[in-house]
């Protein structure tokens, strides 16, 4: 068994001079790219590509992949800050993590974010290690009807990750994918619901939706109150508040797990699995805990599981892109990109072939999560200190962060116009009390809904069996349905408490 | 006797979702082309979630959830000035250049929480235009220029 | 953002003086290379590569930036109405010579538009997993005519399924399934996972498995078997004379602009596309170095738009 010297040959190269410098490099590129809202990896990625063709292959993945997972660290900070998601995933963490630093918990929330995330990168990459090749034949025994009952598993999941009715919850998940179909279809080219605007020909951009309907929809609800002096003053900010109690780390190691394996799993998917497993972790959290009710409050279970499934599933993403050659996302088609720059095929003999490559790269994952940790902790202290702020200066630089990062995706001015609509819609959604991450997930799986919809059926010749036929599809299915029934029936029995007894038996 | 004490907001939320779920399955219908079952259309899925959201919202009407009561604030002024900051940030950004349009974002958006404060306003957008430039322009490389007029 | 010093330079100048004075220092500015699809994508690879050498022998920076949507018909028509002054250069795919039949209203043609390279090109290639019970392009065929066979393609409109359906529908007379998938990867992991019975694919996408034994290639649309895949004959080997379909990256300047600019962009493009490590890494995924002249490109994008257009009216395909 020479997996003990494949380890020692990752370690060797990971902590050469030169890619420790470049590891530090990218994860603090990535965080940086990562902390302003909006800005994705892609951004960090391409400005960094040019470099890449004067260092060595393992050097430049070991870079850009460090921009990768420090985007995903990153992510969580002005999430949980200004209630500003760059990301679907970060989306989740702003319905605990806004509301803890609300109440003068900013501090703890990051610092568990922080720790949730190293802990859910460390669990995928022992994972990546192990079974990679093993995971990446599961990965393809996902054909178009999986994907399909995956997905729908993933929305009804989110639909009662709010709290109150999961009706409405479905309602927004539905608009949500409504919302997704805008653009030209994949399969007939034909342009829908686009109203002549040739700007959405490839779909509404997905930073404008959650930006509007959480941080410009946040701004708005936020101004003109009366009064609005934080609940928190500056001696809550003294270093030992930002720290977590006994009571936070009791509660957070049973989601850390949770969501390490439900991160890791998903993570294999390319494209799906990254979006679905915050979602899920959360959703499963909620329904694990005694007292459902705090979350959407501040549960600090709320935040730490969502990111650690976040930060695993960005980690295990890399088992498609490596062990296959197919990568999930732009960002991993780019690094595929950069090695054929360099001259080496992507695909199955990479790890055979190039095994300093893949070892090392693996191992400094493993270097780049501690570098990750060393540089965010610290920080966290800094961070906090944003919210001492007056209002009158944050909500400005909220809008100018929102705009600019809206722009940045496509360098679109109209999706600047785009984040004005949907903050609109989020603020008549937040007086409504519709929930909007719901829809946000929506949004982000319509399309792959959709299509591999669309696929099944024409594979399967018109036969819709086909989704309880397949056994995988069947058991995604079935889960869905108890996921709805459990949440429906804890909804009637929250509902007959709240209304007292005057409600008749169902 | 719960069944006719619908809330007025829900049943504008109601109003809102079924006229989109309609209006949806009638394009999706009617225009895009609903296919057939092995080969479905590009209208199929968005006709099957009008539907879907036309049942949703019915059901919410008649399970009369009411949404939590509001604190009536005046500040439809203050909205007003915060999406005209936005409208007018993406406006100005290709026409204007990016340190005008970081301008007039701060400018308009702090008239939504009186009073003004030129001195701080003046000196929060040109620390922001900074920012802007060196960090989007400098560092992430964005296609913009700070000034493209005059 | 696209309004330039040269602009005020051409208009204080008399028009005719201009354009020499235009040509003979150009560049004098940084370039913008607008790709039509997002980074990571195969157009986008080719053309950061070039970007980057064009840079060191231009003397001035080209950037990169990317305009996606629409098949690139968003890049195609915001570099259609650019100024004419070479500092905007579009990078596409074959994909704009397709569009010019496929989509029924485009905003812009082939006549805004001067083509100044296509140094990259790569025949359409046809490939299977290695348990599916057709190994040959007859068998799979025969196959075909008797069960109901799907493939994947990179999307639809993508030369890989119009050439692919114009070969099933025209050529062998067959009845195949086309399942488009977003992009090259996906549809290699659908034929992977055996989803799919083949797929129809343009040769980088796929070289890695071939090259792993992970699927067998067994037709390539090129006029002569190919270095990646030795053991995979042409369709005209196999019976089907002359069919040859490929997909390539070209870089296209508004039409209007300076002769002799037009020229120093396709010798810059050509002397970054011969650079020998990039011919080289660039040959190793199963691509075609292509160096021809600003006539000779002409002539080759005129060709693609003809051919292409014949195999979209034949299969009876349109956008609108």
């Amino acid at each position: 068994m020479d997996f003990l010297s494949n380890v020692t040959l990752g370690l060797q190269v990971a902590a050469s001079p030169e890619n420790l410098l470049f590891c530090f490099l990218g994860v603090l590129l990535g965080t940086l790219v990562g902390t302003l809202p909006g800005i994705g990896a892609l951004a960090g990625v391409s400005l960094l590509l040019p470099v890449t063709f004067y260092v060595e292959p393992t050097t430049a993945l070991v870079m850009l992949a460090g921009i990768y997972y420090g985007v995903t660290y990153g992510g969580s900070t002005a999430a949980i800050l200004l209630n500003l998601p760059g990301s679907s995933a970060a989306a989740v963490t702003c319905l605990d993590g806004y509301p803890m630093a609300q109440q003068g918990r900013a501090g703890v929330a990051l610092f568990m974010t922080t720790i949730a995330s190293f802990v859910g990168g460390t669990f995928a990459i022992i994972l990546l290690m192990v079974f990679t090749p093993v995971l990446a034949r599961v990965g393809l025994s996902f054909g178009p009807a999986e994907y399909a009952s995956l997905v729908v598993l993933g929305l009804i999941a989110a639909s009662t990750i709010s709290s109150g009715s999961p009706v409405r919850g479905i309602a927004m998940v539905v608009l949500g994918l409504l919302i997704g179909t805008v653009g030209s279809d994949f399969e007939t080219g034909r342009l829908r619901f686009t109203f002549g605007y040739l700007e959405v020909a490839e779909g509404i951009s997905f930073v404008a939706i959650a930006m509007g309907l959480f941080g410009v929809s946040e701004v708005l609800n936020n101004i003109g109150v009366a009064n609005r002096t934080t609940t928190v003053s500056k001696d809550e900010y003294s270093w030992r508040k930002l720290y977590p109690n006994r009571e936070d780390w009791r509660a957070s190691w049973g989601p850390m797990w949770r969501g390490s394996v439900l991160g890791s799993a998903f993570g294999i998917l390319p494209g799906t699995g990254a979006s679905i497993a915050s979602f899920i972790a959360y959703a499963f959290e909620k329904r694990w805990s005694r007292d459902p009710d705090r979350f959407g409050k501040g549960a600090i279970e709320g935040v730490v599981a969502p990111e650690t499934a976040n930060n695993a599933a960005a980690q295990a993403a890399f088992i498609p892109t490596l062990s296959l050659g197919i990568p999930g996302d732009a960002v991993m088609a780019l690094m595929l990109g950069a090695l054929i720059i360099h001259g080496i095929t992507p695909g199955p003999q990479v790890v055979t072939n190039h095994p300093e490559l893949f070892w090392g790269l693996v191992m400094s994952f493993w270097i780049g999560n501690i570098f990750l940790v060393i540089l965010h902790l610290p920080l966290i202290g800094v961070w906090v200190r944003i919210l001492l702020v007056p209002y009158k200066y944050l909500y400005p630089s909220m809008l100018f962060f929102i705009c600019i990062g809206v722009y940045s995706v496509n360098n679109s001015p109209f999706d600047v116009l785009l984040v004005l609509l949907f903050g609109m819609l989020g603020y008549a959604m937040l007086k409504l009390d519709l929930p909007a991450a719901p829809l946000l997930l929506g949004v982000v799986l319509s399309p792959i809904l959709e299509n591999n919809l669309r696929r099944a059926m024409l594979i399967s010749s018109g036969d819709p069996m086909t989704f309880v036929e397949r056994p995988i599809s069947a058991g995604f299915l079935v889960a869905a349905v108890l996921v709805l029934l459990m949440s429906l029936r804890s909804f009637r029995r929250n509902k007959r408490l709240a209304d007292g007894l005057s409600v008749e038996p169902d | 006797m719960q069944l006719f004490s619908v809330n007025p907001l829900q049943a504008l939320s109601s109003a809102a979702l079924f006229a989109v779920g309609a209006g949806a399955a009638f394009v999706g219908a009617s225009r895009y082309g609903l296919g057939e079952i092995f080969h479905l259309g590009a209208g199929a899925f968005p006709f099957l979630l009008g539907l879907l959201l036309m049942a949703l919202s019915l059901v919410m009407l008649v399970a009369g959830f009411a949404p939590p009561p509001q604190p009536n604030r005046r500040q439809w002024l203050g909205a007003l000035a915060v999406f005209c900051a936005i409208a007018v940030f993406g406006l100005s950004l290709d026409t204007l250049g990016l340190v005008p349009a970081v301008f007039a974002l701060v400018l308009i958006s702090r008239l939504a929480e009186p009073p003004f404060e030129p001195a701080g306003t003046f000196g929060l957008a040109a620390g922001l235009s900074a920012l802007a430039y060196f960090v989007f322009v400098f560092g992430l490389r964005m296609p913009l220029e700070a000034f493209t007029w005059p | 953002m696209k309004k330039t010093f040269g602009v005020a330079v051409t208009i204080g100048a008399a028009a005719f003086a201009a354009g020499t004075v235009q040509a003979q220092t150009f560049p004098e500015q940084r370039i913008s290379m607008v790709v039509g699809y997002s980074a990571g994508g195969f157009a986008d690879t080719v053309a950061r590569i070039i970007a980057e050498r064009m840079s060191n022998s231009l003397g001035q920076p080209v950037v990169v930036e990317n305009q996606p949507g629409a098949a690139s018909n968003v890049a195609a028509l915001s570099v259609s109405r650019a100024d004419a002054d070479g500092y905007t250069i579009l990078a596409t795919t074959t994909s704009v010579a397709i569009n010019q039949t496929l989509y029924g209203s485009l905003e812009y043609s082939m006549d805004d538009l001067i083509a100044v390279a296509v140094p990259v090109a790569a025949p359409e290639v046809l490939a299977v997993h290695p348990e599916f019970p057709a190994q040959t392009l007859g068998d799979f065929l025969a196959y075909a005519g008797d069960n109901a066979v799907t493939y994947a393609t990179a999307g639809v409109g993508s030369g890989s399924h119009i050439a692919a359906g114009y070969f099933y529908s025209e050529l062998a007379g067959v009845n195949a399934i086309h399942v488009p998938f977003g992009g090259g990867a996906p549809a290699v992991g659908a034929v992977l996972g055996q989803q799919v019975g083949a797929t129809a694919i343009t040769i980088p996408g796929i070289a890695s498995q071939f090259e792993s034994g992970g699927l067998n290639c067994i037709a390539v649309a090129a006029p002569e078997r190919v270095a990646i895949a030795p053991d995979c004959p042409t369709y005209s080997e196999a019976g089907f004379d002359g069919f040859v379909a490929q997909s390539w990256v070209g870089f296209f300047v508004p039409s209007g602009t300076d002769a002799a600019i037009v020229a120093a962009l396709n010798a810059a493009v050509n002397e970054a596309i011969v650079d020998p490590v990039a011919a080289e890494r660039l040959a190793t995924i199963g691509n075609t170095i292509q160096i021809l002249d600003v006539a000779e490109t002409d002539a080759f994008v005129r060709g693609e738009v003809s051919s292409w257009a014949e195999r979209v009216q034949a299969l009876d395909l349109r956008v609108d």
